[in-house]
């Protein structure tokens, strides 16, 4: 090596398949710095909850109505004893298997997640461990739901091109399944768990492929989707374990989940297409120059709405739930490896991505395919 | 709104509440219409009929057609004033 400082060459391939065992990911000196995403990989827990299980354990609608309703199918339940951090170490060893990368190379984790291991300490720090990470690895916690997946990408972006860390792993995992009312059927139909691991790293060109970004929060919508009961504002107690009949014949107590599908609705439609709009002025193109939309998967009817709403064809529009249901923060990465893996995109193209939901809190982000 | 939106929101309506559109007239009763699914339904109706949304607490409290479209109206026009 030449200098006390030691560059190498970032060489990942942007075909998608079978990657160059990368073991360390550092920059020349003086090189432009521009982020990509090298790799996507998911994993989904092994239990199943079908409209058929839902219909027989809440009596009132058909299997049938349910998907008529939701778009959805089944969902994937995690386990008794398994935690969001068990699926996200799980996506990330499925990444590391494509041999895109070795864990070594990774020097920074971001865990994206509102269902976490502890209070303290972070879960980023145990799977870094588990995952073999290094220790000279940096590692966080992030706390957002829908919009999660994106702001995930706009930190992973701004450590890469600062210059901060030159791989980072953004995992995003969540068990809601473990925050639902049994007799909730407002949710149960809804949210599934699962986990994405999401390579960001820096490419060698000049082209923007991460970004540009739009970025929102209004907290007044809180109250709208939320676990009251837990953290350290409002403590668990024997009382507030206990579960009464709420609206339309849903029970929950305040240590389940609450949303309130009408507020979320209005809020979706309000903020999303405006949210749309800005990111095209920053993007300089309209809609005809976007190659493919994902936006996060909270339900098939809110999608088509949106679809309509902004005048996006159907055939540039995915609508991709039917087996998983609504995954949280996860539901932008499953869709995107499932849509490349697929061929419905291609390298290259120009995608954009919408998470919006619980905060309120929303992100927009164009990215150009480079996995 | 003008009398062919609202023939056509009516026709609508009729659809996400499931009867015949000749009952769906102005004293028809939604009182006990209002499970979740058809608030949403409506709400994502009037949006794509007139571009406004209603919060759902008053379009639950609405227990006719006639309320319901003079929430509309309301709705509309503070959209128009650049609410």
């Amino acid at each position: 090596m030449s200098s006390a400082l030691r560059y190498a060459t970032c060489t990942w391939q942007s075909s998608g398949a079978k990657g160059p065992w990368v073991e360390e990911y550092v920059m020349r000196k003086g090189e432009r710095r521009t982020a990509a995403i090298a790799a996507i990989a998911a994993h989904l827990p092994a239990g199943e909850l079908t409209n058929e299980d839902l219909a027989g354990e809440l009596g009132d609608w058909t299997a049938e109505k349910i998907f008529d309703k939701t778009g959805i199918r089944s969902r994937r339940v995690s386990a008794a004893e398994e935690c969001a951090s068990d699926l996200g170490v799980a996506a990330a060893q499925r990444l590391f298997e494509t041999r895109v990368c070795a864990p070594g190379a990774v020097d920074f984790l971001i865990f994206c997640t509102q269902s976490p291991d502890y209070f303290l300490p972070a879960t980023a720090c145990t799977m870094q461990a588990r995952l073999g990470l290094r220790t000279s690895c940096g590692a966080v916690d992030i706390n957002q739901g829908c919009s999660g997946f994106v702001y995930g990408l706009a930190l992973a972006k701004s450590l890469v091109e600062a210059g901060t860390a030159s791989c980072v792993l953004l995992v995003t995992a969540d068990t809601y399944s473990k925050f639902l009312h049994p007799r909730d059927r407002s949710v149960r139909t809804i949210f599934g768990d699962g986990a994405a691991a999401t390579l960001v790293v820096h490419s060698d060109g000049d082209e923007e492929l991460i970004g540009p970004f739009v970025l929102g929060t209004d907290g007044r919508g809180a109250r709208n989707l939320i676990v009251p009961v837990g953290g350290l504002r409002r403590r668990p107690s024997s009382e507030t374990a206990v579960a009464r009949e709420a609206e339309g014949g849903n029970w929950r107590s305040d240590q389940n989940l609450f949303m309130n599908g009408a507020e979320i609705f209005n809020f979706t439609l309000s903020t999303v297409p405006l949210a749309v709009q800005q990111l095209l002025e920053k993007a300089n193109g309209g809609l005809h120059r976007v190659d493919y939309f994902v936006f996060h998967q909270a339900n098939r009817f809110m999608l088509e709405r949106l679809r309509d709403k902004l005048k996006i064809v159907p055939e540039k529009f995915l609508i991709d739930l039917e087996d998983c249901g609504n995954t949280v923060s996860s539901t932008i990465p499953l869709a995107l490896e499932r849509a490349r893996r697929g061929g419905k995109i291609t390298s290259g193209q120009r995608v954009m991505l919408v998470g919006f939901g619980v905060g309120y809190s929303w992100a927009a982000a164009m990215i150009r395919v480079s996995f | 709104m003008d009398a062919e939106i609202s023939r056509r929101f009516l026709a609508k309506l009729a659809d996400v509440l499931e009867v015949d559109a000749a009952r769906v007239r102005p004293d028809f009763p939604l009182a006990d219409r209002w499970d979740s699914v058809t608030v949403l339904a409506t709400m994502a109706l009037i949006d794509e009929q007139v571009a406004v949304t209603v919060p759902p607490d008053e379009l639950t409290r609405c227990t006719s057609v006639a309320e319901l479209l003079t929430l509309v109206d309301q709705a509309m026009g503070l959209a128009s004033r650049g609410r």
